[in-house]
């Protein structure tokens, strides 16, 4: 609980910090790999909570077209992080996630919310007539995951460090 | 069921429900519900955007300044060019509107005085002086506010020497306003400068084709003045006296009695002009009187235009209008 606080807390600053220095910090640059950190640091259902409520917040303070991210990310969580059944024909849809390396799985996680972020922002009406300009959608991206990219890497770091020392306690095993 | 699959189903459940919450947020953004909610939000946020901003506020505004402006060179001359260009527009407005600033005054007090005159009882336009003597105005422009400027005299001088006149002729030395118009032009030493009705000062030297103007306010101008009062009755005429310039740009009356009634605010008119009585011209107002031991009142006068408000001036000349002389024979009847 007090490690689900102490990440609302932060990504309630990583609002801020984009809110404040929109142009240095891209919407979504800071928050996402934040939230993506969050999630896979607490691992439980709370972290989940938090980072879909900072989600919803990050929706509302800052209008989408679409909320993919608030949909997608919950979601992906529950597939990530949820304990596996020991069956066969489960753990046949569960290969492919395994065959990544784990230490990647938040960088993953985080390029495929900023890239749902890029795409949620596109207007519907421009989706749907097929108007959607490649080049306006591309242009924002490289500063954003100039940023989120080094940013999960770091964070996949500090998770993996904390994992092999046991400072963290959320590391659960299941059998 | 084993605690995983609780677990599990946790976790999916928790997923679900904020997807599905991400969803009943957007269409509620969709339709304006979220709006209170929003600002509420932001309102919540923008502490902690005051305590970065007071923080950091500088060194991240010059990151994120340089980020957001990183233009080209020709982007950052454009933008000097464009600054410098307002900057040139700025100031010809400026100029624009102190001269705009100054005709206005210029103008109201030239009203004020007009009104003045047209209350009758004496005061009449310096134009029309319907008598023997005839005073007519010769229009003139100020050349300049101080003397004949180094350049202005050498051109006049070249000039001069092509048409064959002596230097003595061409130049006057001295201060005070420089006039476009000289002996050439009948303009004599001693006549009256005025701007409309108001006395700017006297013709101190002519040349052939400039003049120099002696403002009111030089200590060595001097000339007889009659104080004027305003009433309902129309303009009352006091006392007479001798104005002079002063040193502080102002000029001062002397030789009024004090048993004579003086007041601040009483208006100052000549009382006659080169010793012939005609037209009244305006000096200013009286804006200051105190007692002299000698049993008179020195009286301060703020002339009503200062010298470098004037951009033409009217030169007062006396002439006479010469009465059609009848031939004695017309006169005496006789036929021949």
């Amino acid at each position: 609980m007090k490690s689900a606080l102490m990440a609302g807390l932060i990504l309630w600053c990583c609002i801020v910090l984009e809110l404040t220095w929109p142009v240095a910090l891209p919407h979504g640059s800071l928050l996402l790999p934040m939230i993506c950190g969050a999630l896979f640091w607490v691992r439980t259902p709370a972290g989940i909570v938090v980072a879909g409520c900072f989600l919803l917040i990050d929706i509302m303070i800052r209008p989408v077209a679409l909320p993919l991210n608030g949909f997608v990310l919950p979601l992906l969580a529950a597939v990530i992080l949820a304990p596996e059944r020991r069956s066969h024909d489960f753990r046949r849809h569960r290969r492919l996630w395994r065959l990544i390396p784990p230490p990647l799985h938040l960088p993953l996680v985080t390029l495929l919310s900023v890239l749902l972020q890029q795409i949620s922002v596109i207007p519907v009406a421009s989706l749907t007539q097929g108007t959607m300009m490649v080049a306006d959608l591309l242009r924002p991206l490289p500063r954003i995951l100039l940023i989120a990219i080094p940013l999960s890497g770091g964070l996949s770091l500090t998770i993996r460090v904390a994992d092999e020392l046991g400072l963290r306690r959320g590391l659960r095993i299941t059998v | 069921v084993t605690h995983a699959d609780q677990l599990r189903m946790r976790y999916w459940l928790t997923g679900s429900v904020m997807a599905l919450l991400a969803v009943a947020v957007s269409f509620a953004d969709h339709s304006g519900v979220v709006s209170p909610v929003r600002a509420m939000l932001l309102d919540v946020m923008s502490p902690g955007k005051m305590v970065l901003l007071t923080l950091g506020g500088r060194s991240a505004t010059g990151a994120s300044g340089a980020a957001e402006r990183s233009p080209s060179r020709r982007d950052v001359d454009l933008l000097r060019d464009a600054l410098r260009e307002s900057e040139l527009q700025r100031r010809q407005l400026i100029i624009e509107n102190a001269g705009l600033r100054q005709e206005q005054r210029k103008h109201r007090t030239l009203l004020e005085i007009q009104g003045l005159f047209s209350e009758g009882n004496g005061l009449s336009d310096p134009v029309a002086s319907p008598s023997l003597t005839d005073f007519s105005a010769v229009r003139a422009t100020v050349i300049s506010d101080h003397q004949m400027t180094g350049r202005l005299r050498e051109l006049i001088i070249d000039a001069g020497k092509t048409a064959g006149i002596s230097r003595s002729e061409l130049v006057v030395d001295g201060d005070g306003l420089l006039l476009d118009k000289g002996s050439e032009s009948n303009v004599l030493e001693g006549d009256r400068v005025t701007s409309g009705a108001v006395v700017v000062g006297r013709v101190r030297k002519t040349g052939r084709w400039v003049s120099l103007v002696q403002p009111v306010t030089d200590p060595e101008f001097s000339a007889g003045v009659q104080l004027v009062r305003r009433s309902p009755d129309g303009p009352h005429f006091g006392a007479t006296g001798i104005l002079r310039g002063s040193d502080d740009g102002s000029c001062e009356i002397t030789g009024v009695p004090y048993t004579e009634p003086v007041s601040a605010g009483d208006e100052i008119v000549t009382s006659e002009v080169e010793g012939v009585r005609g037209p009244r011209l305006y000096f200013g107002r009286v804006v200051a009187a105190e007692f002299l031991d000698g049993g008179q009142w020195k009286i301060r006068v703020q002339p009503a235009l200062a010298t470098g408000e004037v951009t033409s001036v009217g030169i007062i000349r006396l002439d006479l209008a010469v009465p059609v002389v009848k031939s004695p024979d017309a006169a005496t009847g006789t036929i021949r």
